[in-house]
C-alpha cells in the first residue's frame, strides 16, 4: 500500500537511532505508513492498539498517528526490517508522565525479542524528558493477553481500573491502569542498558 | 554431610534451583509449561532473564526456537556446563 504524505507529515525531527541488541529505534519515516495502516488496521489489532476499532481514513491516518503524540520511533531488526512502532502520548511534562504504547506487526508479537525495543524507548524517554512514571493502558482482556497482569507488582503498579468503561469485542470491559517508575525501571533493567551494545543479530 | 551435597545437585534439584532462579529474576509466582501460553510482554521478560542468569547473549533464532520451559531450563544447564 501507498499512501501520498504532505511533507509536514514527517517526522519533525532527523532520523534517529538507538541501538539495542537485537534492534533499533528510528524515526518514522514516509515509507512507514503503508505497513504502519496494515498493521494497524488488522483485525487482530484493530480492537487493541490507540485506535480502539476506529482506524481513521488512510488520507487522514499521518494527523491520527500523531494526535496527542510527545514522541515515537519505529522498532526495527538490525537488518532494517520493521518490527512495530512505539508511542509516548498524552504527556504532561511539568507533572513528569507519558503513557506509551506499542504495537508489533503479525508475524513479530509472539516472538518475545522484540520487546528489547520497548526497553530501549522507555530508556530513550527516561534519559531524554523529566518523566518520573509512564503509564500503560489497555482493555482489560487485552492487558490480560500482553502480560501486563503477570507483571504488575513486581515491575508495573496497577494504579487505576475503570470499571466497564471500554466498549470491547461487544461488552464493557474494565480499563486497567498501570504505571512503570522511573526507579522501578532501573532497578530492574539498569544493568542489562548499562552494558555496552554488542550486536547480536 | 556428603549424601547432603550430593542430594543437592542432583540434576532434578538443579533444575528445581535453576527454576526458582528464573522465578526471582522475574518476580513472577509461577511458570508455565508452554512459552506459548505467555503474551508478548511475558515472553520478553522471560528471554531477558534467561540470558541474564546464564551471563549469554543467544542468537535470535535460538531464542525463537525455545517453546518450553523445559527448553530454557536445557539451556541453563548447559551453559553452566552441567551434564
Amino acid at each position: 500500500m501507498t499512501i501520498d504524505i504532505p511533507t509536514d507529515k514527517l517526522a519533525p525531527s532527523a532520523p534517529e537511532v538507538v541501538l539495542g541488541r537485537r534492534t533499533r529505534l528510528r524515526a518514522l519515516q514516509m515509507a512507514d505508513y503503508g505497513w504502519l495502516y496494515e498493521t494497524l488496521t488488522d483485525m487482530d489489532a484493530v480492537g487493541r492498539w490507540r485506535f480502539r476499532g476506529a482506524p481513521p481514513e488512510p488520507e487522514h491516518f499521518p494527523d491520527v498517528l500523531w494526535l496527542g503524540v510527545q514522541t515515537q520511533l519505529v522498532v526495527e531488526s538490525l537488518q532494517g526490517e520493521p518490527i512495530g512502532l512505539v508511542t509516548s502520548y498524552g504527556a504532561d511534562l511539568r507533572s513528569g508522565y507519558t503513557k506509551v504504547a506499542c504495537v508489533f506487526r503479525p508475524e513479530f508479537q509472539q516472538r518475545g525479542w522484540p520487546f528489547e525495543g520497548v526497553l530501549r524507548f522507555v530508556h530513550h524517554l527516561l534519559t531524554h524528558w523529566p518523566l518520573r512514571k509512564i503509564y500503560f493502558e489497555a482493555p482489560a482482556p487485552v492487558a490480560k493477553d500482553a502480560g501486563l497482569a503477570t507483571v504488575a507488582g513486581d515491575l508495573l503498579v496497577p494504579e487505576a481500573c475503570l470499571t466497564d468503561h471500554d466498549l470491547f469485542d461487544g461488552r464493557h470491559v474494565d480499563l486497567a491502569i498501570y504505571a512503570l517508575t522511573r526507579d522501578r525501571f532501573y532497578a530492574r533493567f539498569g544493568a542489562l542498558l548499562d552494558r555496552p551494545v554488542e550486536v547480536n543479530a | 554431610m556428603a549424601e547432603l551435597i550430593a542430594a543437592a545437585t542432583t540434576p532434578t534439584t538443579r533444575r528445581e534451583a535453576d527454576r526458582a532462579e528464573l522465578l526471582a529474576r522475574l518476580g513472577w509466582a509461577r511458570l508455565p509449561d508452554r512459552l506459548t501460553d505467555l503474551g508478548p510482554l511475558e515472553r520478553g521478560l522471560l528471554l531477558l532473564a534467561l540470558q541474564e542468569s546464564t551471563e549469554e547473549e543467544y542468537p535470535t533464532e535460538l531464542l525463537e526456537s525455545l517453546t518450553t520451559i523445559d527448553d530454557c531450563l536445557y539451556y541453563m544447564t548447559v551453559k553452566r556446563g552441567r551434564a
